[in-house]
């Protein structure tokens, strides 16, 4: 019990509140008892300085005991001395100690004190003066009372104790609860998954406490990276292997043809010049889909060096123009004035942009154009920007688009192995940066590509 | 005749290469392990060592770093997958060696191999040259054909420069893109195709000769009329 996070903070809260409370008594307890004796002097001294000469003093006394109730007279203490020495009016209980006070006063001095009476079990509040005739007045009170006061006092303070035990435990309670229930979603989220659920599975995010926030970030934040990685490895895996199978097939049947006819020299050539081409798409998908786990892993540029963005896509419509011209496709490249320097690593961005130009100069059809504009869309950010007159992406396959593998029209026989915008996504990502995707209204594709710029110096 | 030496653990990538190698018309000697290798590398001279970089027993690199130890200076091309190219395998170029990740395509280990034995006799390719009719001048960035001047675009000179260089060898889209743009990657469509076929258009506007011949499945090979 005392190792949960609960019952520690349960125990703490009632030991400190016990902690607080007894010294809050002590320290009550003896403040209350100062200013009860500070408030009893001030009533004796105006009763010892009413009289000038013990006969004035006895009078006044007696005169004054004789209206009195008992309850005073009891616990009061009187006496007057005579100039001799002896008593001349004595009201209350024998409380020597009280009466030797009086030696050795001078005259028309007064003194106040507090001595022992009945034997130690209650205290003498007494005053005394010495008068100008020689005699003494002494006028006190015995502080009996304080007893029955402080029995009271504790049982009304025990009663608060115990409430404010219950709160604090309470109080500690609540605080466990609120602080560890973040964390134990946490651990069933885990265990969800350890017993066999999907990695897509999340904390709740609607955490109270900053700290079990940033647990809750920070975990599922892991979540997400475990979950990406295992999705890219089930890639390597699963889906390449699946996507293995056409070429395979194809490679093998041209052989298997080959052999089993009597194929001529061309025909062995032929089958030959197939399995060639087979394999490079084969070493493609291969490489391609290496490139893009390494640039999921690594989640950032894989050698970044300082590239103008501009002169890199110049490059690539350069590569395109012709490929383009052939298909009587205008491509225009625009670019505003000003420097287009970012930290990136060269050859990733060149496939980029190749695989970007290649799509558009793919599917735009003969006679159409593509634009591609680069400009600074504010300080930090680049843009760069290819539309084309194709026919455009269907709206309900423009969320598949970056999916490994996916391909719009796997019936039209268009070449590629639909691994193109993955790529562009992870390099976009691992850069830093972004790629959006969507239809124009005036028809074709628009694809924008964010990039972040480079500091020059600063890394 | 240039002597290669081959070494690599796989049987029928062995095979291959000592068939294409032979086809080439060097003079191929093989090895199956990393210590076979070293030995007969040690023992005779060769132009250029062909070498699988994992290799069982004793890896590539700790061979090529013995044999420079004993100042054996034998140029060395060294085959490695392509997840494995670490900094040491890029270090090779540095130290004036090669490599080349596999798969790769034949006649890219052609032009290695060809490139490294060259590397001892160290003659820069002159600014000009000359096929038949073809008058080529790297540094004026003159081409002309039956005496009359060719207009061509930067691109399209660099294309015809490498073919010429290489001429009655097959280059492959690969090699082009890497020399002519500097890609390393294979962008799967027709633009190497395309650059071709219109130097090519160009080059038989002023000839009836086709001087690039396409090889399918391999790349282009350029030749004179006289070959």
């Amino acid at each position: 019990m005392i190792r949960t996070l609960t019952g520690r903070l349960v125990v703490s809260y009632v030991g400190l509140t016990i902690a607080l409370n007894v010294l809050l008594f002590f320290f009550l307890g003896f403040a209350m008892k100062r200013s009860l004796e500070q408030g009893v002097s001030p009533m004796l001294i105006q009763l010892v300085e009413a009289a000038d000469s013990f006969e004035d003093a006895v009078l006044e006394f007696s005169s004054e005991f004789g209206h009195e109730g008992e309850h005073l007279v009891e616990e009061s203490y009187f006496r007057v001395f005579e100039p001799g020495g002896s008593i001349a009016f004595a009201q209350g209980p024998e409380v020597p100690l009280a009466e030797g006070l009086v030696e050795g006063m001078a005259r028309g001095d007064m003194r106040s004190d507090t001595v022992g009476a009945d034997g130690g079990e209650s205290r003498l509040q007494v005053v005394s003066r010495r008068l100008s005739d020689g005699g003494a007045i002494q006028a006190g009170v015995l502080l009996k009372h304080d007893h029955a006061l402080f029995r009271e006092f504790r049982r009304y303070w025990n009663v608060s104790l115990f409430i404010l035990i219950v709160l604090a435990a309470i109080l500690g309670w609540w605080m466990a609860q609120s602080a560890t229930r973040g964390v134990k979603e946490v651990s069933r989220t885990a265990e969800r998954i350890l017993k066999g659920g999907s990695l897509s599975a999340r904390v709740p995010e609607h955490q109270q406490v900053q700290e079990v926030k940033q647990l809750t970030a920070t975990i599922n934040g892991m979540l997400e990276r475990i979950d990406g990685l295992v999705t890219s490895l089930r890639f390597v895996t699963v889906d390449a292997a699946h996507d293995f199978r056409s070429p395979l097939t194809r490679i093998r049947g041209a052989a298997e043809v080959a052999l089993r006819g009597d194929e001529s020299m061309e025909g062995y050539r032929e089958m030959a010049v197939r399995a060639i081409e087979e394999t490079s798409r084969l070493e493609a998908i291969v490489e391609t889909m290496l490139e893009i786990v390494r640039l999921d892993i690594g989640r950032e540029p894989p050698q970044p060096e300082e590239v103008d963005l501009a002169s890199t896509l110049e490059e690539v419509v350069d590569l395109y123009q012709d490929s383009a011209e052939s298909k009587g496709i205008y491509m225009t490249l625009k670019k505003e004035p000003g420097s287009y320097h970012v930290r990136a690593d060269r050859t990733v961005l060149q496939r980029v942009f190749a695989n970007i130009v290649d799509n558009a100069v793919k599917f735009t059809p003969l006679g159409g154009s593509i634009h591609l504009d680069i400009y600074r869309d504010t300080d930090e950010k680049l843009m760069i920007c290819v539309s084309d007159s194709g026919p455009g992406i269907p709206e309900e396959e423009l969320s598949h688009v970056f999916e490994r593998f996916y391909r719009v029209d796997r019936s039209r026989g268009t070449p590629g192995h639909g691994l193109g915008l993955s790529y562009v996504h992870a390099a976009m990502t691992a850069h830093g940066g972004e790629i959006r995707l969507r239809n124009r209204a005036e028809g074709g594709t628009r694809v924008e590509l964010w990039f972040r710029t480079f500091v020059g110096g600063s890394e | 005749m240039i002597r290669v030496l081959v070494i690599e653990d796989d049987p029928e990538t062995l095979r291959f290469l000592d068939k294409g190698l032979r086809q080439e018309g060097y003079s191929v000697e093989l090895a199956s392990s990393g210590e076979d290798g070293y030995l007969m590398a040690a023992d005779s001279e060769y132009d250029v060592i062909v070498m699988d970089i994992m290799l069982p027993g004793r890896d590539g690199l700790s061979v090529v770093k013995q044999l420079r130890g004993e100042r054996k200076r034998t140029a060395v091309l060294v085959l490695s997958a392509k997840g494995a190219l670490d900094d040491r395998i890029r270090g090779l170029r540095a130290g004036g060696d090669d490599y080349l990740t596999k798969p790769f395509a034949f006649a890219e280990l052609v032009a290695r191999v060809e490139a490294l034995a060259r590397r001892g006799s160290f003659h820069a390719p002159s600014a000009t040259m000359q096929m038949g009719q073809l008058t080529l001048d790297s540094e004026r960035h003159l081409v002309q054909l039956g005496g009359e001047t060719l207009d061509l675009q930067p691109r399209e000179f660099k294309l015809l420069v490498y073919l010429v260089r290489n001429r009655g060898r097959i280059v492959s889209k690969t090699m082009i893109l890497d020399y002519v743009w500097g890609y390393g990657f294979d962008p799967q469509t027709n633009v190497v195709e395309a650059k071709v076929s219109r130097l090519r258009s160009k080059l038989a506007a002023h000839s009836d000769f086709d001087w690039i011949r396409t090889i399918r499945g391999l790349g282009y090979r350029f030749e004179g009329p006289e070959e």
